[in-house]
């Protein structure tokens, strides 16, 4: 019996290297019976081969990994930088708590208009930490903190009012990069070669934390740029108007969607270089868009489809409701977050006026369908372009994908 | 023109100043160093990830695929497989060395959970998608019909005979490399891959026959 066993996975080799059936079972006459039906179901098991899956679905599927990975991220960090203030304030925090038990509050209140460099400042900050050291409940915690955010961006205003040089420090989102400098929480920050930069390359739309020095010129010179978590509270900064102007350094053409087809290639993603080449602070992104149903709305980001989109920067066309459809377009940071600079709410329930939709909240296949049509007038290009982007609930490309 | 030519003469000359360009072999290089892949694996740092998903994603899907006959749950259980990488890696139970070998075996629990929980539902594939025919209609069935048999055929096969065809046939391993994914002897593959042909001939028949 053992015998049989080695001589089929000789056939079995025979037929893979092309050899005929016939031909092969020829030289067994023996068991040629008994290995024609194996035989038979081998070449039968083959024919079930499925090809590599679609561009589409790599695509997809590799930025849910990335998002999540960059989850796992914040969630490693953001606890431990926010639960766990350095030794030195907790020691200042503590006695502060005493102090605050035995002489009232008023020391707490003379530090509260207490400005970098003011030698009282650092009692604000550490009662800042007690307040939320002292703090439970989630939201009101984030709220504080968001507080104390916008209380930074406020001392700075203070400082470059009476022109007086410090150290700051205060959280934004990158909103413009140019050679200027780059505009972090409406601030101007001067980026030079000293400025001690994350090892990935930050984009516009990041969340990010700055150290510097104010300067009577209004700017922030910056010592220290790190990278902030997903979730971390950021102050409310009024988006500026006009986000069409955002402005990246490099190259101009990137930024016209409308002109897709004459879109550089060496823009189209390589993930393959990733790996090898320095991270640039500024890195040129490719537009994409992509359609799906608006899982939730934050003040900064979104999740469309479960991809978390940064909206701070993006125009907003129509209402947008939980449910509805949307289509965004930006472009993709490292860790997986989109960064829109433009949505559209499609379909948002009773209150459209749109054109194609069909007031199906559930965002359907054929909701899918409809948007299909559109989309192939204009992706006639590489497989890697921007067609096809929003058929998460949509199996019937990979079909097509997969027929042949 | 000229210039054109003149451009590769160049990069051909100083072929060796360009080496560093060819990312792809730069790139399998790095994820070939193993225990430094899963260091910064650990550290789940998004190139790394990003690197290995390029890498090993299609062919994991390929294989979910062949044993699943439904886009989107190959798609969804693909996935997976990596988000399971990530939580594996952060608790330390990650894999040692082969990180391949993790991935398929890790793909392939996945897709037995996966059919385990359809077997408990009663599933009406095939009755639904077999009606009555007479043996000369069978004679015309077109090539897709022949593979939807063989489809149905195969998922009447034990998981272990599935997990073996699927690696032999779906993603052409050799008889080595299917011993060494089932961690067994090169024997007890032809004693199963031989097993598992003659049940999926048979159910072709009495699926044919239904």
């Amino acid at each position: 019996m053992n015998n049989l066993h080695d001589i089929l996975e000789v056939c079995l080799q025979d037929v893979e290297n092309g050899v005929d059936l016939e031909t092969v079972l020829a030289r067994y006459p023996e068991q040629a019976v008994e290995l024609r039906p194996i035989l038979q179901a081998s070449i039968n098991a083959k024919k079930m081969v499925v090809p590599a899956p679609s561009s589409d679905v790599v695509r997809r599927n590799r930025a849910k990994l990335l998002q999540h990975a960059a989850q796992m991220r914040a969630a490693q960090s953001a606890p431990a930088n926010r639960w766990f203030p350095s030794f030195q304030r907790l020691a200042v925090a503590l006695g502060l708590i005493l102090l605050f038990f035995m002489s009232g509050t008023s020391l707490v209140r003379a530090s509260s208009s207490a400005l970098p460099g003011d030698s009282l400042y650092s009692v604000k900050r550490s009662w800042e930490d007690v307040a939320l050291f002292l703090t439970f409940d989630a939201e009101a915690r984030e709220a504080l903190e968001i507080e104390f955010e916008n209380e930074r961006l406020t001392e700075i205003a203070d400082l470059f009012a009476s022109g007086r040089p410090a150290k700051v420090d205060f959280s934004g989102i990158v909103t413009r990069q140019n050679e200027d400098g780059w505009r972090i929480a409406n601030i101007l920050v001067i980026v030079s070669e000293q400025t001690d930069l994350p090892g990935q390359s930050v984009d516009i739309g990041a969340a990010v934390r700055v150290t510097g020095m104010t300067n009577g010129n209004g700017v922030v010179y910056a010592e220290q740029i790190e990278l902030l978590p997903v979730g971390s509270p950021l102050p409310e900064v009024e988006v500026e108007e006009a986000p069409d102007e955002i402005e990246v350094e490099e190259p101009q053409a990137t930024f016209q969607p409308d002109n897709e087809d004459t879109a550089p290639a060496s823009v189209t993603e390589t993930p393959e270089i990733g790996i090898t080449t320095t991270p640039s602070p500024v890195s040129t992104p490719k537009i994409e868009s992509f359609e799906g149903i608006l899982n939730s709305i934050g003040k900064d980001v979104w999740t469309i489809n479960a991809i978390y989109v940064n909206i701070t920067n993006a125009e907003i066309k129509g209402i947008p409701v939980i449910g509805a459809r949307a289509k965004a377009e930006g472009y993709y940071l490292p860790d997986g977050i989109f960064v829109a600079i433009k949505i559209e709410i499609i379909n948002s329930g009773s209150s459209n006026d749109n054109l194609n939709s069909n007031n199906n909240d559930d965002g359907n296949a054929n909701t899918d369908d409809h948007s299909n049509d559109n989309n192939n007038t204009n992706s006639n290009d590489n497989d890697d372009g921007n067609s096809n982007n929003n058929n998460d609930d949509n199996n019937n490309n990979d079909d097509n994908n997969n027929g042949g | 023109m000229l210039s054109l030519s003149g451009e590769c003469t160049y990069m051909h000359v100083t072929g060796t100043l360009w080496q560093p360009i060819y990312t792809w072999g730069v790139n399998f290089m790095s994820l070939d160093n193993e225990s430094r892949v899963m260091a910064d694996l650990r550290k789940l740092d998004a190139q790394t990830i990003g690197a290995i998903y390029d890498k090993y994603f299609p062919e994991v899907y390929r294989y979910v695929r062949y044993r699943i006959n439904d886009d989107s749950v190959a798609e969804d259980i693909s996935s997976d497989v990596f988000v399971r990488l990530l939580e594996a890696v952060k608790k330390r139970q990650g894999p040692q060395s082969n990180l391949k070998g993790w991935l398929i075996a890790t793909a392939s629990n996945t897709v037995n959970d996966q059919l385990r929980r359809q077997y408990r539902r009663p599933t009406e594939a095939l009755s639904e998608s077999m009606p009555d025919r007479d043996s000369s209609v069978i004679a015309e069935v077109d090539s897709r019909e022949q593979t939807r048999i063989v489809q149905l055929a195969y998922a009447q096969l034990t998981l272990e005979q599935q997990h073996v065809l699927a690696l032999r046939f779906g993603l052409g391993y050799s008889l080595e490399e299917t011993a060494d994914y089932l961690n067994k002897k090169a024997n007890a593959i032809k004693a199963l891959q031989f097993r598992a042909l003659a049940a999926l001939q048979r159910q072709i028949g009495e699926v044919d026959h239904e």
